[in-house]
């Protein structure tokens, strides 16, 4: 409503504005009555009041296998949601996005759903559209088992903008039988990508972003590897050149990695905590040793999770829903059911069913998702630079 | 009387320029904001590709259902 009306008012007296005052006088500024999310400054967050809000339902932007069917879904995400008093006066609505720059696109031009789900590297670029505001946290009584790499993505000027939900490594898995880190200094290390004695028996997944990330961490040990200057960036993109020679290819399915590698194609391969456990657990790979790397540099974590459309109308209850994935019931489904990890990390591995998944993630060793074991995916620094660096290579 | 009928069809005319021109607005602006969100996210591909989890996610489960395993 108020969006609405900004939007009038400010195209009225705009023509010569930029497009960055244009994104944050229309985005979500909702000046004079509500939120500051599209400010630039440190932007506090209100306190909201479910009781008070007007019943209609609620709506949320989310991912396929995310929603609420008994079938295709993760029912125990929105349980404890839709028990409450308010899962009857605001059901829940599903529409599932096709991938982050659509869902960003599509709220931009007019959809307008309460909860949307986007990955902690595009949070920022959902802030700087305007489109999003703090999250109210005293309605999130499982917030503290969140821990703060995971939440790191989503805090700009000091609010926070996203509730972390599933996340997981990224690194790699190898068959321990056939390779060996003797010639890259004996440890587990991302420089085995480097190593040409297992050239065209790689692959990894084809993110500009990430072979950057991979190829700063080799170059800079255990640092974070997604904020580089311009120096460290060219050094990334020369290591990453070295890394695309010894590839076999650059995957855009995870199961495309799997299957290359349990048939035999490649003996190394970078992929997720799904991609890792298929692998692991295929009848072609029974007595093989395979692993899922913790080098010295630390893994990469990707985090997806809830935002809060700054023109939501029950921000109050659409933090309830919140709420509901952020309980421990919720992220044990996730493990069972995906073989992701849970953002929540209390009292979640106890509800997990396959123990083995526990330790094989190290599911209840939380400094394993903290730096400098693991480096949560954040937006990288320089935006346009990072990415350019990594899509030539992928290009060349 | 022919004032009051000026005065109101002038209130009319007027309510419904506002109203075609506030549509207008509203238009414009919505497909400017597409504009800008698509300028912001241009290239934009960070690695936390949700979308190739997705898929995965639900051929795995198909399979899983087929199969019986699940």
């Amino acid at each position: 409503m108020d969006a609405r009306v900004n939007r009038k008012g400010f195209v009225a007296m705009t023509g010569a504005a930029g497009l960055a005052a244009f994104l944050a006088a229309c985005g979500g500024s909702d000046s004079g009555s509500s939120s500051d999310a599209g400010s630039s400054t440190a932007a506090a967050a209100k306190a909201f009041d479910p009781a008070t809000e007007a019943d209609a339902p609620l709506e949320v932007f989310t991912w396929a296998g995310y929603d609420d069917s008994p079938t295709d879904g993760l029912p125990a995400m929105w349980q404890q949601y839709k028990d409450s008093p308010y899962g009857t006066k605001s059901p829940l609505k599903f529409t599932l996005l096709d991938d982050d720059t659509q869902a960003l696109a599509k709220v931009a031009s007019g959809f307008s759903p309460d909860i949307i789900h986007p990955c902690g590297g595009y949070v920022a670029k959902w802030k700087e559209a305007g489109l999003i505001q703090p999250l109210d946290t005293s309605l999130l009584p499982d917030w503290d088992g969140v821990p703060d790499s995971l939440k790191a993505p989503g805090k700009i000027d000091g609010a926070y903008y996203h509730l972390p939900f599933d996340t997981g490594f990224s690194a790699l898995a190898y068959d321990a039988d056939a390779v060996d880190f003797s010639q890259v200094g004996g440890e587990e290390t991302w420089k085995i990508m480097l190593d040409d004695r297992y050239r065209g028996k790689m692959t990894t997944f084809r993110g500009p972003d990430e072979i950057i990330e991979i190829a700063a961490l080799i170059n800079r040990g255990a640092k974070d590897p997604t904020v580089l200057n311009t120096e460290e960036l060219a050094a990334a993109k020369e290591t990453a050149m070295q890394i695309k020679a010894n590839l076999r290819n650059f995957w855009t399915s995870e199961n495309d990695a799997v299957n290359d590698f349990v048939n035999g194609n490649v003996v190394i391969a970078q992929v997720w905590n799904a991609g890792y456990w298929n692998i692991k657990t295929h009848p072609k790979m029974k007595g093989r040793n395979i692993k899922y790397m913790q080098p010295i540099e630390g893994r990469l974590v990707w985090v997806c999770g809830t935002v809060l459309n700054a023109a939501s109308k029950q921000p109050g209850r659409a933090m309830t829903a919140m709420a509901s994935i952020d309980t421990p019931t919720a992220g044990a489904a996730l493990t069972n059911d995906f073989q992701y990890a849970a953002a929540q990390k209390n009292g979640v591995t106890e509800l997990i069913t396959d123990k083995e998944i526990v330790a094989a993630f190290g599911l209840d060793d939380p400094t394993l998702w903290e730096a400098p074991k693991a480096w949560s995916q954040k937006q990288v620094e320089p935006y346009k630079e990072y990415i350019a660096a990594g899509q030539e290579v992928i290009d060349s | 009387m022919r004032a009051l009928f000026a005065a109101l069809v002038c209130v009319a005319v007027l309510a419904g320029a506002t109203l075609a021109v506030a549509r207008t607005a509203d238009n414009t602006a919505a497909t400017m904001r597409t504009n800008a969100a698509r300028a912001l996210i241009e290239g934009a591909d960070c690695g936390c590709t949700a979308d190739v989890r997705a898929k995965d996610r639900i051929a795995n489960r198909d399979t899983a259902n087929e199969t019986g395993s699940k």
